[in-house]
């Protein structure tokens, strides 16, 4: 602790220092002095604070704290350098400073040779790294997808210790509590759903008045912000004392958790069957409830709109209507609906994890939508369109209104790099059948403020470098979008192999 | 890196170049952007693979 009040010391000298510096070069008023020395002091207090919550072990408080604090000085000393640089007059005009020859060389260098695709390595050896990084996610595929699921008998029997568990049924798995034939209830059913990002599973414990007495989730694939939003909410809790032959549909007799639909729609859709297999076959009721209806509210409307306006080019170039259409795709798909498509989406299709349509309609419209509008079109609309991150990346470019770009041997490397880090996320999704777990997207937490671990990092550093970089996210690490180029590569190469040689 | 449709696989527009002080900062963002990502995955491999 000690040296981080030493280095805090260290950067208000420096930054006193170069206030004082600024003021001799440039007439600074009121607003000019007031921006300045507020931006200087955010930053300064979010570095302190980040460093306190990192030693205090709260990670999500240093991330906000950088996001609040950090963040907010950024693009306040932004504006007051641009608005002091073009508004107020200079004072003396400072001596030019010489050019750094490895700048001059690098600008000076064609624009070929900045390309971020430029091989690093030999072609030979490219290609058998492209094939080989093929093949073992095709192998890593097929592993994952025949390797077997978790022991849930295990399981429950370690929830109910002291009683006698007996399987009665394999599919689904349902258990009886005590000895076999004693009385009608007892029931404890296995039941999986599927969510936003993978499937989960719980266990319904049913009794002899053929209410839902307890629901323990045994696994899950689940995005974690959107299990900890719906465990926040308490969600399971609506559903204990219900009777079992209940509707269960969400926005009928079960409510929503708002930023977590999806996994709402899933988990009820998941007790609602449990419940009504054991209605049906242990409790011998009339299957009266209601049919699940198609889900088709002003959410689906809403993303089917943004989807479709992602088609029409004008929507998107023109000025005043590119802004409305960039702040709703933020505001709808971001914020309110948290359905940005991560990579665990387009691994979690791979593996089999496909929600129903009927309920949930806004993964197909945007998750199946955008790969078909790839594959019949040949367009990615999602990314420099629908994707809520790259609005907010552009429009922190359009405030800090700076474009800077890592060096040349980086960005000579970016292209690898990014390739690898889908690869990499790619593996471990497939391996684990976890599709979470190889989303290292910032999207999710963005929207929701939920994350998990180093997570709380990744989300300040794609926003600063974005407000630094022309979409500095989306061009060097989102593997989503590598993953959706890569659909549209394969598109190119298939159509020029039909297509007839002349 | 990414791409809006099949006939090209950048459309980013030319860069404004920066000075060395703006790629220093440019490069420490993108570094240690990449080293939080690989620990990010470091971290669910070992989730993975730890009970």
């Amino acid at each position: 602790m000690g040296f981080t009040w030493y280095f805090l010391g260290l950067l208000t000298t420096g930054s006193t220092i170069f206030l004082w510096h600024f003021s001799k070069r440039y007439q600074l008023n009121w607003p000019a002095w007031s921006g300045l020395s507020m931006g200087i002091v955010l930053v300064l207090f979010s570095i302190a604070w980040a460093v306190g919550s990192v030693l205090e072990g709260v990670p999500r408080a240093a991330s906000m704290g950088l996001l609040l604090f950090g963040f907010s000085g950024i693009v306040i000393l932004t504006l007051a350098f641009r608005y002091t640089l073009t508004k107020r007059p200079k004072l003396l005009e400072p001596a030019p400073e010489p050019a750094l020859t490895r700048d001059v060389e690098i600008d000076a260098a064609p624009r070929k040779a900045k390309s971020a695709k430029a091989s690093i390595v030999s072609p030979y050896f490219s290609v058998v790294l492209r094939y080989g990084a093929y093949i073992s996610l095709i192998i890593a595929l097929v592993i994952g997808l025949s390797s077997e699921g978790k022991d849930y008998e295990a399981m429950v029997q370690d929830k109910f210790k002291d009683q006698k568990l007996t399987k009665v049924n394999d599919n689904p798995v349902v258990f009886q509590l005590g000895e076999k034939g004693d009385g009608p209830g007892n029931w404890v059913l296995i039941q999986e759903g599927q969510g936003y990002g993978g499937p989960f599973v719980l266990s319904i414990r049913i009794m002899e008045d053929a209410k839902i007495h307890e629901i323990i989730p045994l696994d899950h694939k689940e995005t974690p912000a959107f299990v900890k939003k719906i465990e926040d909410a308490r969600y399971r809790d609506q559903f204990i004392g219900k009777n079992i032959s209940n509707d269960f549909i969400v926005g009928v007799d079960i409510n929503a958790v708002s930023g977590a639909t999806v996994t709402t729609s899933a988990a009820a859709e998941a007790i609602r069957n449990g419940a009504h297999l054991a209605a049906v076959q242990k409790f011998k009721l009339d299957p009266k409830w209601k049919k699940v209806p198609w889900k088709f509210g002003l959410d689906e409307i809403l993303i089917l709109a943004i989807f479709v306006l992602a088609f029409v080019p004008k929507i998107y170039k023109e000025k005043p209507r590119k802004y409305i259409y960039l702040t709703a795709t933020i505001v709808i798909v971001g914020f309110y609906l948290n359905a940005a498509i991560s990579v665990g989406n387009i691994g979690g299709l791979a593996l089999g994890y496909i929600p129903g349509i009927k309920d949930h309609l806004i993964w197909w419209i945007l998750v199946v939508g955008t790969v078909l509008g790839i594959i019949f079109l040949g367009k990615n609309v999602y990314c420099y369109r629908i994707c809520p991150f790259h609005g907010i990346e552009y429009l922190l470019q359009k405030i800090s209104g700076m474009k800077l770009n890592p060096s040349r041997a980086l960005l000579k490397r970016a292209w690898t790099v990014v390739n690898f880090l889908l690869w990499l996320s790619l593996m471990v999704i497939f391996l684990s059948k976890h599709p979470a777990l190889g989303s290292f997207e910032p999207f999710a937490m963005m929207f929701s403020l939920n994350g998990t671990g180093i997570q709380w990092f990744i989300l300040p550093l794609a926003l600063i470098g974005s407000f630094f970089m022309s979409t500095f996210w989306c061009r060097f690490f989102c593997p989503c979008g590598q993953a959706l180029t890569k659909m549209l590569q394969f598109r190119k190469s298939a159509l020029n192999l039909l297509q007839p040689k002349k | 890196m990414v791409s809006t449709d099949s006939g090209s696989s950048s459309k980013q527009k030319s860069d404004r170049s920066s000075g060395s002080s703006g790629k220093y900062l440019a490069n420490l963002l993108y570094l240690a952007t990449i080293l939080f990502v690989l620990g990010f995955i470091w971290q669910s491999i070992a989730s993975f693979i730890l009970p």
